[in-house]
Parts: structure tokens; sequence; C-alpha cells
């Protein structure tokens, strides 16, 4: 008898490699069908990381407490008013502990131009569901003035221009708020002529920091100095450009005295609704938005759409599960005679076993990686085709909405190869129990 | 050295019963040159799986140097059949995806393939006349060199017994002729024991001993 050596592991190794690639159809279909799958799960699941991520960031931006934000009925935060006495007012209603005024408006910036303007569909497009909320907030907010604004230019116009926020930098540093996160150069010191542009609108605008920017609103017209980057995670105030509140109130045309509207920042365990409930009935002329109950309707929504998300990945994890079950079965069926011969020449069954399944192995690591490489890039390919598939339809900038995480990926892997083996070894352990004669009588 | 007592084979087809073998007896001695013989439906190819150890008689034993494989668990069986039986198949039976060299050596990949498994692999393609035809897929080889590397696929594990069904149907005249040539070349000069199953009564002409059959029983020995 022929001695044996050690290379037996490699030989059959070589052998299932072999099989796979004398099958490319075969190979290419079912890798296509592990890949497909995996790249899905990392795509969406990517996608609602990255919707979790800046719902994070918009949590942030309130501060480290929650809040309430008071604000002039009718007008909203962007052409609504609210007087300095207001906020004393509320800030002596029991259990309030900080208030923090705020100037909000729409201004445009001279000579720029935005590579990327904010549309109405962007806004939805990024935070899906959840951003028709904040739409319809937006434009309730915004109250009859908007109302009158938009009917002649629409969402769309309107998110062209920039959000231009005044703020007092030691109150809102007190109440760790505006900005979260300064990613280049520092907050403006100075009252008078000082500004930080949010990250997205540095991105489109080339803007940087020691640039000077004209920004107008209506009829007027004033000059800054870019003293700093930041970011908040909301794509509207990321988008912004923050001044000082005396600057805003003169762009604005607002009295001294004015604001639009005041973040108010309860002692802790005090409840948001129950301060909003008092500055209803302290203050007349004045809504109330619990930014809290806001985000909790926005968890909510991500959370609807993670269980969306998880329907559609279990379909799409078992549709590729049947389909490599499908497929492996029908390679065996072709391959009944191949098994028999093997079996009659002295292959045990664990050996047949042992070589489908590296097959199947081999398919679904190779498969698994090829989808998860595809799911990163998915975005990326979704922004570069969409212009040129649809080139009227404004595009949500995808790559700054996905987040991978290493867990995504580690799952991705585990999910893929776990359904390819499983889909392979079936089959394989039917085929590994069949009788040489029975493989040859079935051929 | 191969002997069957009293082998028979039923099948069950629906409610039918189907008589593969009936109360064979037949002994074959080492390095015999035999051919089985009969019409088709007769049994020979059941007889010869049955010697072969890929089916179980209903009732009968069969022995391999004194050894009842009918009574062998399945990993016994396998064994027997790697190491001391060779099979040869009508329609080849080669791997498509594997090389003429590779199909060769399918019998020892599951255990490892030495240096001198890979040497004889080579020593017996070379002396079939595939020197060149080491690296061919099945596809591109004749029937005949199809047949000529199951062969070599059949004898790389030096078994002491060869079973053949209808390993000429496929091939033309010359082919078959080259292939029991081949064949019978091996029985004299190696000793291996060839029982080939075969309705051409030219090949059995060639063989030293003839069994016919008919409806499952030995009719002519």
């Amino acid at each position: 008898m022929i001695s044996r050596g050690r290379t037996g592991n490699m030989k059959m190794r070589h052998m299932a490699y072999r099989n796979l690639l004398g099958r490319m159809f075969r190979t290419i279909l079912m890798l296509l069908a592990v890949a497909i799958a995996v790249s899905l799960f990392v795509g969406l699941s990517s996608l609602t990381e990255g919707m979790e991520d800046k719902m994070g960031g918009a949590t942030e931006s309130m501060g480290e407490w929650g809040c309430v934000d008071a604000m002039g009925e009718g007008g909203g935060i962007f052409y609504g008013k609210l007087n300095g006495d207001i906020g004393r007012t509320i800030d002596r209603i029991p259990g309030v502990r900080y208030v923090v005024p705020r100037v909000y408006g729409m201004a445009e910036l001279k000579g720029v131009e935005l590579s990327r303007p904010v549309s109405a569909g962007q806004i939805s497009g990024i935070m899906g569901e959840a951003g028709g909320i904040v739409m319809e907030q937006m434009v309730g907010m915004m109250g009859g003035t908007a109302g009158k604004m938009l009917e002649g230019k629409g969402i769309a116009e309107l998110m062209n221009s920039v959000v231009l926020i005044g703020i007092d930098p030691t109150k809102e540093t007190i109440i760790n708020s505006y900005p979260t996160k300064m990613i280049e150069g520092s907050i403006f010191d100075s009252p008078i002529g000082g500004a930080i542009i949010g990250k997205m609108l540095a991105d489109e605008s080339g803007l940087g920091v020691g640039d000077e920017v004209r920004v107008a609103y209506g009829g007027k017209r004033r000059d800054f100095n870019i003293t700093g980057i930041y970011e908040v995670g909301n794509p509207l105030e990321d988008k912004g450009i923050a001044v000082s509140l005396r600057d805003a109130r003169d762009l604005k045309g607002m009295g001294r005295n004015e604001v639009s509207m005041f973040r108010v920042i309860p002692e802790p365990h005090v409840e948001t609704g129950t301060i909003g409930m008092w500055i209803k009935a302290k203050c007349r002329g004045v809504s109330i938005m619990d930014q809290g109950a806001l985000m909790e309707a926005l968890g909510e929504q991500i959370d609807q759409f993670k269980v969306y998300e998880y329907i559609v990945e279990a379909i799409v994890i078992l549709a590729s599960f049947g389909f490599i079950l499908i497929m492996t079965m029908r390679s065996i069926a072709e391959r009944t005679k191949e098994i028999g011969t093997l079996r009659a020449i002295g292959w045990q069954k664990p050996d047949v076993l042992k070589l489908i399944t590296m097959e199947s192995t081999a398919i679904a690591i190779v498969g698994t990686i090829l989808g998860i490489i595809i799911g990163i890039l998915l975005p990326y390919l979704f922004q570069a085709m969409m212009p040129i598939v649809f080139p009227n339809i404004p595009v949500p900038p995808m790559t700054e909405l996905t987040k991978i995480t290493s867990a995504t990926i580690i799952y991705a892997f585990i999910i893929g190869c776990t359904s390819g083996i499983i889909g392979g070894i079936v089959p394989a352990l039917q085929a590994s129990k069949m009788s040489p004669v029975d493989a040859f009588r079935a051929e | 050295m191969i002997e069957t007592r009293n082998v028979t084979k039923i099948y069950k087809l629906g409610d039918t019963d189907v008589i593969g073998a009936k109360e064979i007896n037949l002994k074959i001695e080492e390095g015999e040159f035999l051919s089985i013989m009969g019409p088709s439906g007769s049994g020979k190819s059941t007889l010869l799986y049955l010697i072969g150890g890929l089916d179980k008689p209903t009732s009968g034993d069969v022995l391999i140097d004194g050894v009842n494989i009918v009574e062998m668990e399945e990993r016994a069986l396998c064994e027997v059949r790697r190491d001391k039986i060779g099979f040869i198949f009508q329609e080849f039976n080669l791997i498509s995806t594997l090389t003429a060299i590779e199909n060769t050596l399918v019998p020892l990949i599951p255990m490892g393939v030495s240096d001198d498994g890979m040497a004889r692999g080579m020593k017996l393609l070379e002396s079939f006349g595939l020197k060149d035809r080491i690296d061919h897929l099945p596809g591109q080889l004749s029937g005949g060199q199809q047949q000529r590397v199951a062969i070599a696929r059949a004898l790389i594990n030096e078994p002491e017994i060869v079973l053949a069904d209808e390993p000429t149907g496929e091939l033309d005249t010359k082919s078959g002729d080259e292939l029991i040539q081949l064949m019978e070349k091996m029985n004299r000069r190696e000793g291996v024991t060839f029982i080939i199953v075969t309705h051409d009564p030219v090949v059995s002409e060639k063989t030293r001993r003839t069994i016919f059959l008919k409806d499952g029983e030995i009719v002519k020995d």
C-alpha cells in the first residue's frame, strides 16, 4: 500500500478550491447571495448607527441637562421675538437653574458659494421619518410669519440660506451647550465682529479660521472674522454661523432687550414638562418646546426604524441562507455521481462532509468579506451614483450619516459566515450519508 | 480470495420484488482475469457491487481474504474499498474540475498524498501513455484517455482486486482493445485480480475465465 504523508488537509482544501473554481458560475452566484445579504446588513446597520450618533449629537447640543425652549408665539425661533423681561420672569420660576438667551435667523453669506445647499429633501433624507417631525415642528415654530415667508419661497429655497445664531458664549459655556464641540480655533471673545461657523458650512464654503465673511440679513450687512469651527451633530446648525447676541440683534434689527428664544435648564430632578407648564402659566404669548420630549419622540422613531431594519435584515439573511441551501443542494444533486464515486473508492462519510463544508466555508468567508467591503462602500457608491441616475433629486450626505462600528463588522462576519456555513452543511450531511449504490442509482 | 456464499439480493421497486442476485456461490482466486457476462438486467453490476462492498446482500456472505465484508461496519468497509479494491466505471466517473494526476490521486487525498503516492500516480499515467496529459482536465481528454486515468486511479492504492463495470462500454473498438490489453498487462505484471463486467463477447474472449449470469443466477462458469 502507498504510504501517506501529512499533506491531507492541504490537498483536500486544494480539491475544494478546484471544485469552486471549476464551477465558477455557481460559485459566483453563491458568493453574491452571501455578499448582498452581508452588505445590506452592514449598510442598514451603519445607517441606524449613524442616525443614533447624530441624535446623540443633537441631544448633546441641548447641553448635559434636559431643557425647555421658550419662544414667541406665532413667529417661532426664526421670526418671533421675546422681551428680555420674560427671561427674568422665567428665571424666578422654582426649579429653573439657568435661562440662556439666543437669537435665531436665516441669513445669507455674501460672496460665498455653497457646494451643496441643504434642502428640505436632504433634511428628510438625513433624519428619515424623524426629520419629517422636525420639519413640522420647525414650521410650527416659525408660525404665521414663517408661513408667509414660505409661501413665496418654499422650504427648499429657504434652506439655501444658513442659520444665524446669536449666543452669549459665557452662559452657553456654563450649560455646556452651544457649541458642544470646537474642532478648530476657539469661540470669539469679543462681543462685536467675531463668529464661529459650523463644520458643514466650512466644508461647503471653503471658509476657515481667520477668514472674513459678510453676512446679510434683509437689507443689513455685517463683516465677521471667523475664530473657530464647531460641530454639534445637527445638520441645520452645523450649517450655521454663530455670532454674539449683540451682533445678531443688530443684523436682525431687534431691540437691545429682545431675543428669539430662551433655553431654560431646570434644576436636577425637575421635570422639563413641569417647567414648561410653569412658563406657560407665568408668561403670556410664549410657546414652549420641550426638547427632551422631542428627542424622546425622535428616539422612538429611530427605534421604530431599527425594528424595520431588523425585519429587513432577517429577511435578507434568511433569503441568502435559503439560496445557499438550495444552490448547495442543487450542486450536490448534480454531483451525486461524484460523491458516489468518492465513497466507492474509499472516502469515508466525514471526508465527503469535510470537502463540501470546506467549499461552503470558503464561499461564506469570501462572500462575507466581499459583503462587508460593499456595505462600507455602499454610502459612497450611493452618493456617487445618485446624481448620475437621478440628477434632479437632492442626495442626502450619506457618507456623513452612516457610521461603521467594529460591532457591526463583527456581527456581519458572524452572521454571514454562520448562514453560509450552515446553508452548506445541511446538504453536505445528506450527501455524506448517501451510499455509493444509491448515488449511482440516483444518477 | 473472494468467495460468495448463497448471496441473494432483492430490490424493492414499489410493491414488486426484483431479484438482482440469486443464491450465488462463487470463488475467485488471487490473480484471476475474469469477466462476468449476461444480458441487461441479469445482475452483473449487482454482483460486482456486492463483491466490492458497495451494496449489502439481502442474504448470504461475501468474503474477501476470508473476512466477511457483509458484517463489517461502514468505516471498516470503506477501508477495505480504499486499500484492497479499485473501481473502474463505464462512464469513467472522473471529477471534472481536477486534472488527470489529481483524479489519479483522489483516493489518497483524505489521508494525505505523500511523495511516494505522487510518484506512483505519475508513473502510472506515464506507463499508460498519458505523460503529456497529466495536467489536462477530463474534458480535454478522449474517452480512452479518460478511462486510462480511471484505471490509474483504481490502481493508485496498489489494490489486490480491480472491479470494472463495463469499462469499454463508452469506448470505440480500438480504445476498448487497448484498455483490455492494459488491464491484462497489469494483471500479469502486478498480479492484480481483475473482474470485468461486460456484455461484449470480444472483451470476455480476452479474459481467462467467464461467468454467465441470467436473471441473477450463474448459468455458466
